[in-house]
Parts: C-alpha cells; sequence; structure tokens
C-alpha cells in the first residue's frame, strides 16, 4: 500500500531525527569536561598578567615567565587583589602608581561585569520593575509599579492589579517628547532589588537609538544618550560601583565593548575598550576591574584570551592567550556524528533543536556503518535498499540506527 | 458518516467515562491547589514580591501542572485502546464499510477531544490568576504551558500506536521518538523557554499522530513481524 509506504518513510525520518538529537546529546553528557583556565590578573607591581592558583597554597603566583611567588610575594605582588590582608597586616603601600590607596579607594573603583549572550537572549515577561532613583530612604527604592515597553508604553500597579492610565499616559508623553519610536528592540537594567542604588534601563527604540529610561521622584526620566555606533547596539550589560560612576558596558553588534560613563557636561560618553572584536553571539566576557587595570577575559572555543586595559584610558597593556584543551567529547565528535544538533544552543537560553555543526570527518564512520548494513543484509538475504544505503553514508549514526529501530521486513 | 462518528463516540465515551470524568476531577483539584497555593503566596509575601518575581526571576505559578497532560494523556489512550486490542474489537470495527483510516480518525479524534476539553477546563481555570497579575503577564505565563499540553497530545497518540502495534518488539521503535519529543518539551520549566520551537511542536503533534496509522494497517493486515 504506497500510504502504508509514506507513513513507514515519515516516521523513519522521525526515528532517525530524534536518534540524531539524543544520541550526540547523551555521549556529550558523558564525555564532555568543561575547561578549566588558571585566573589571570594583571600584576599592578609587576606591570603583566600573572597567572593564579589558589589551591597552591605554598607558590599561588606565577608570572609569565614561570617563576612562582610565596602567598605573601603574592600578597605584595597583588595589593589591590589582597588588600585586606595586607592592611591587616599593615603592609599596604600608601600609594599605587601615584594613586592614593586606602580601603575606600580600593573598594569604590572596583568593578566586575559577566557578559554572554544567554544572559540576553533569554525568555523575558516584557514586564520591567519600577525602580526609584532618588529614594528618600535609603535602599528604598522598589516601587509597587512595573512598566511594558514594546509596541506601547504601559505602568501597571502590581501592588492592586491596576493598569494605571495616569502614569501610562505620562510615561508615554515623556517617551514621545524625546522622540523614542516604538516598538524597543530592547529593554536592559538591573532587576535585581538587592543593589545599593538604581539607575534605571537602557532600551533601545526601533530606529536603534539609545535611550536612558528611569523613574526620578515619581516621574519617568527619559533622555538619549546619542551615542551612536555605525554597527548598531547589540546589547548592555549593567554593573553597579560604590562612586556610581560607570552605568554598565555596550556591546555593538560588531562585537566591541564600550564603557558607558558621564562626562564632565553630563553627556553620556561611551570609551571604546582597546581590545579585539568579539562575538557577540557566542563568546562570554568578564570584566574585573580596580583602580588601575580592568582584567577583561574573553572566552572563546579554541581557548582563553585575557587583556589587561588601563583604569582610565582602557588602552591595552598586555594580553595573553590559553588554549582550550581538548576533551574526549572534542576528539570523537567529529569522527562519530556527521550532523550535531543540540537542544539548547550555546549562547541561547531558549530550548529549540539546532544544527550547530557538520562534521565531514564522520564520513569514515559512515562507511563502516554502511559496511555493517550491507553485511545484514546479505547474510539474511535480504535486497539492499540503495536509498538506505545512501542515508546512512550521509547521516550515519542516525540513519543505521533509525533502520535498526524500524526495518521493512513486515512478517504476516 | 455522521452516524459512523455519532456511534463511535458514543461507544468511546461508554467505555472511557469514568477516565474522563476522573480526568476532569484531576485536572480541576490540581488546578484549584495551584491557585490555592498562589493566594497563600500573595498573603504571605505580597502581591508584589510574586508578580515581581515572575517578571524579573521568571517564576512559573503552573508547575505543578507540568505533567498533568502526559499522564491523562497516557491514560486516556491505555483506557481506550486496550480494551479494543486484548478483545479484538478494533480489528471488527477496522473492518466496517468505510475506509480504516476515517475508522481510526474518529477513534483518535474522540480521544483528542476528550483530552482537549480536559485540558481547557484546566486553561480556563488557571486564567483566575489573572486576577493577580498584569494581562501582559498573564499571557506570558499561559502561552509557557503550550509545550506541555503538546506533550499531552503526543503522549496519547503515541501510546495508542504502541498498543495498536502486533508485535511486541515493534513497540520499542517508538520508544526514541517518544523520548526525545517528551524530553525536549519538557526540559525547561522556564516561561516562554520554547516560544522558538514551534515548528518543531508541529512536527511533533504530526508525526505522533501518523504512528497509528502505520500501526493499524500493520494490525489490520495480520502482520506478526
Amino acid at each position: 500500500m504506497r500510504i502504508a509506504k509514506s507513513y513507514y518513510y515519515i516516521l523513519l525520518f522521525a526515528i532517525g531525527f530524534c536518534i540524531t538529537i539524543s544520541v550526540p546529546y547523551l555521549v556529550h553528557m558523558a564525555t564532555y569536561t568543561p575547561q578549566k583556565y588558571p585566573l589571570v590578573l594583571y600584576s599592578s607591581q609587576l606591570r603583566e598578567l600573572v597567572h593564579i592558583d589558589y589551591s597552591d597554597k605554598e607558590f599561588p603566583l606565577t608570572d609569565k615567565n614561570g617563576k612562582k611567588y610565596t602567598t605573601s610575594q603574592f600578597d605584595s605582588l597583588m595589593p589591590l587583589l589582597n588588600y585586606k590582608q595586607l592592611m591587616a597586616e599593615n603592609k599596604m603601600p600608601d600609594s599605587i602608581h601615584w594613586l592614593r590607596t586606602d580601603m575606600r579607594m580600593i573598594v569604590s573603583y572596583q568593578i566586575a561585569v559577566n557578559i554572554s549572550a544567554e544572559r540576553v537572549n533569554k525568555p523575558q515577561s516584557m514586564a520591567y520593575p519600577v525602580f526609584e532613583s532618588l529614594p528618600t530612604r535609603v535602599n528604598e527604592f522598589a516601587t509597587d509599579y512595573v512598566f511594558c515597553l514594546n509596541e506601547d508604553a504601559e505602568v501597571y500597579n502590581i501592588a492592586t492589579n491596576y493598569y494605571d492610565t495616569e502614569k501610562t499616559a505620562i510615561f508615554r508623553n515623556e517617551l514621545l517628547k524625546n522622540k523614542f519610536v516604538f516598538p524597543a528592540q530592547w529593554v536592559i537594567g538591573n532587576t535585581d532589588t538587592y543593589k545599593t542604588y538604581d539607575y534605571g534601563y537602557f532600551s533601545l527604540d526601533a530606529e536603534g537609538k539609545l535611550f536612558h529610561i528611569k523613574c526620578v521622584n515619581g516621574k519617568p526620566f527619559v533622555r538619549n544618550t546619542h551615542l551612536e555606533n555605525s554597527s548598531g547596539w547589540h546589547s548592555f550589560h549593567p554593573c553597579e560601583t560604590l562612586r556610581h560612576n560607570v552605568y554598565g558596558i555596550l556591546l555593538s553588534n560588531d562585537g566591541r565593548l564600550a564603557r558607558v560613563t558621564l562626562d564632565a557636561n553630563g553627556a553620556y560618553y561611551a570609551q571604546w575598550l582597546d581590545m579585539p572584536n568579539i562575538d557577540p553571539d557566542n563568546d562570554a566576557v568578564r570584566i574585573l576591574g580596580n583602580i588601575v587595570a580592568w582584567n577583561v577575559t574573553v572566552s572563546k572555543p579554541e581557548g582563553e584570551y585575557t587583556y589587561a586595559l588601563s583604569a582610565w584610558a582602557l588602552s591595552l597593556l598586555a594580553s595573553e592567550f590559553i588554549p582550550a584543551q581538548k576533551c574526549t567529547w572534542d576528539n570523537i565528535n567529529k569522527w562519530i556524528f556527521p550532523l550535531v544538533i543540540l537542544i539548547k544552543e550555546p549562547g541561547s537560553s531558549f530550548v529549540s533543536p539546532k544544527l550547530i555543526s557538520v562534521n565531514y570527518d564522520a564520513i569514515w564512520f559512515n562507511i563502516v556503518l554502511a559496511f555493517a548494513y550491507l553485511i545484514r543484509k546479505r547474510r539474511y538475504g535480504s535486497p539492499i535498499k540503495w536509498y538506505a544505503l545512501m542515508s546512512i553514508l550521509v547521516f550515519g549514526i542516525g540513519a543505521f540506527m533509525a533502520m535498526a529501530f524500524l526495518p521493512k521486513n513486515d512478517v504476516r | 458518516m455522521k452516524t459512523l462518528i455519532q456511534s463511535i463516540f458514543y461507544r468511546e465515551w461508554h467505555k472511557t467515562r469514568l477516565i474522563v470524568i476522573g480526568s476532569f476531577v484531576v485536572t480541576i483539584s490540581i488546578m484549584l491547589y495551584i491557585l490555592l497555593s498562589f493566594a497563600h503566596d500573595v498573603r504571605a509575601s505580597g502581591l508584589t514580591t510574586i508578580v515581581r518575581d515572575i517578571a524579573v526571576n521568571n517564576l512559573q505559578p503552573l508547575a505543578i501542572f507540568k505533567l498533568v497532560p502526559t499522564i491523562l494523556g497516557a491514560l486516556l489512550a491505555i483506557g481506550q485502546f486496550i480494551p479494543e486490542v486484548t478483545d479484538d474489537k478494533l480489528k471488527l470495527t477496522l473492518h466496517l464499510p468505510f475506509n480504516e483510516h476515517y475508522i481510526l480518525a474518529t477513534l483518535l479524534g474522540y480521544g483528542t477531544l476528550a483530552l482537549s476539553a480536559v485540558l481547557s477546563v484546566g486553561m480556563l481555570l488557571s486564567m483566575i490568576i489573572g486576577k493577580y497579575v498584569p494581562f501582559t503577564m498573564l499571557n506570558y505565563i499561559i502561552i509557557s504551558v503550550h509545550p506541555w499540553l503538546a506533550s499531552g497530545l503526543i503522549t496519547y497518540a503515541l501510546v495508542a500506536a504502541s498498543i495498536i502495534e502486533p508485535y511486541w518488539a515493534r513497540r520499542i521503535s517508538l520508544l526514541p521518538i517518544m523520548l526525545t519529543f517528551q524530553f525536549i518539551l519538557l526540559l525547561d520549566s522556564q516561561p516562554m523557554a520554547l516560544s522558538e520551537s514551534w515548528l518543531f511542536m508541529i512536527f511533533s503533534i504530526v508525526v505522533s499522530y501518523i504512528a497509528p496509522f502505520y500501526n493499524m494497517i500493520r494490525y489490520k493486515n495480520g502482520y506478526i513481524k
């Protein structure tokens, strides 16, 4: 029956597709080892990047020439990292690079930002909590309002589940007055209530203009930052500092990073980081900064790059590359699986089967499977189906196991 | 044709009425529990905190409902098709003077409609959460449940296919499909995590409903291997 054949081929394709997803997933779970890189930071005393290994209690610090340093030498060579220990022992220098170093100064210039595509590319409710940026009482900036900003602006009182028409109108008028064009491409800010202050959200409108939106004394504050970039802005990554001087890091579509601050005239200023472009959809970036230098670590599939940038000018001081160590998964997957379909795409929090890689080296394993298929057919005297042979040669283990699960030898 | 559908529906209802009524009771009970639990959390933590958790931390109030469609789908398929196969009633039914595809489509249509009715009642009750959260966020919560509902339909169709299949070893051939589809659809409770997988959901439902038709042909023609 022709229709029975159609059903058979559809089910065969579906089983092959499911096996192509599930078998690499299980093998990946069994064989993949995450990369472990040493902590690489900039030493203000040695003026170079050094490796820190906290598990080595005797010689935790290694410089670029391989020389190892004891714990007390490590404390002295990394004063901005071990300032608490040095201050407890009364060994903290008065200044570093002509900068006064007391506890307050050191802590106020510290900054930590994590940038990854998964933090941006994730499901969102499109409702953002409204925080008061100038609260009357310290740390009481949470309000009972949320706003939605996509096709239109809406403000809800979540304590009473009431759509506040008055506040919505005020908010909408403020946006239109500042020439905000709906719909917003993204709205990003720090939505955590466990923070020392709030400076609102940054939003990209439909025309690619970047706006700063916050609530000041119960009224909406909307300003066009006039920060422009030829390739457009990919995302914004907020951070808090005790000096309240850095809003966060902007990432452009071509992979450049910029620090967003206010200049002396109160205008928004994007200072580019002097480092190579990253891949905004795949690379993960960690920034650990202090009063002297920013340590920027970029994790890529081929390894980890670390750049030390001047904290003031963001110019490149030093850089280092540590290649990735291949694990069992990296060694075997290209030889066995011609197609690798992952359920969760790297760089995204969405669940959706996506083709990640096509491995041409797996043709040799496919040939072995094709031979196994031929031998089995010969042994049982069954006719060889050429479409089945071609499927095994192209799709490999998925097609082979599908035909094993659903043989076409119906017997009455 | 209309008489055939009515007759088959009546017969299936007569056979599965306890399971369907029980499914309604279970779904309504679970939904009422979810609503009571949500109201309790609102009284304990405050509505502002709960709504902010939904908006920012992707809290899913309906998380307890995740496996309910899958379990109900399996139970309905077992209750509907096992008596058909053990008493060989299905063979007689398929030999009625109608196309066997229409007959099986009617049988599956009854089960799908019954399951859909049960789950629709559950989803209607879940709308009561809209009393507490803005409409945008209610939309966000409800749409997130669609993969679980799809999982229920897929389980119903594949369990029915497994029961109809005459050869026990061939039932294992459906395992890769069932496990993979269920794993993907039930993997992440995070709201809207599968919002980019509509095509995959439709593909998995279509394939799952083709499997009973293939096994029905094998059953009717008496294939033993």
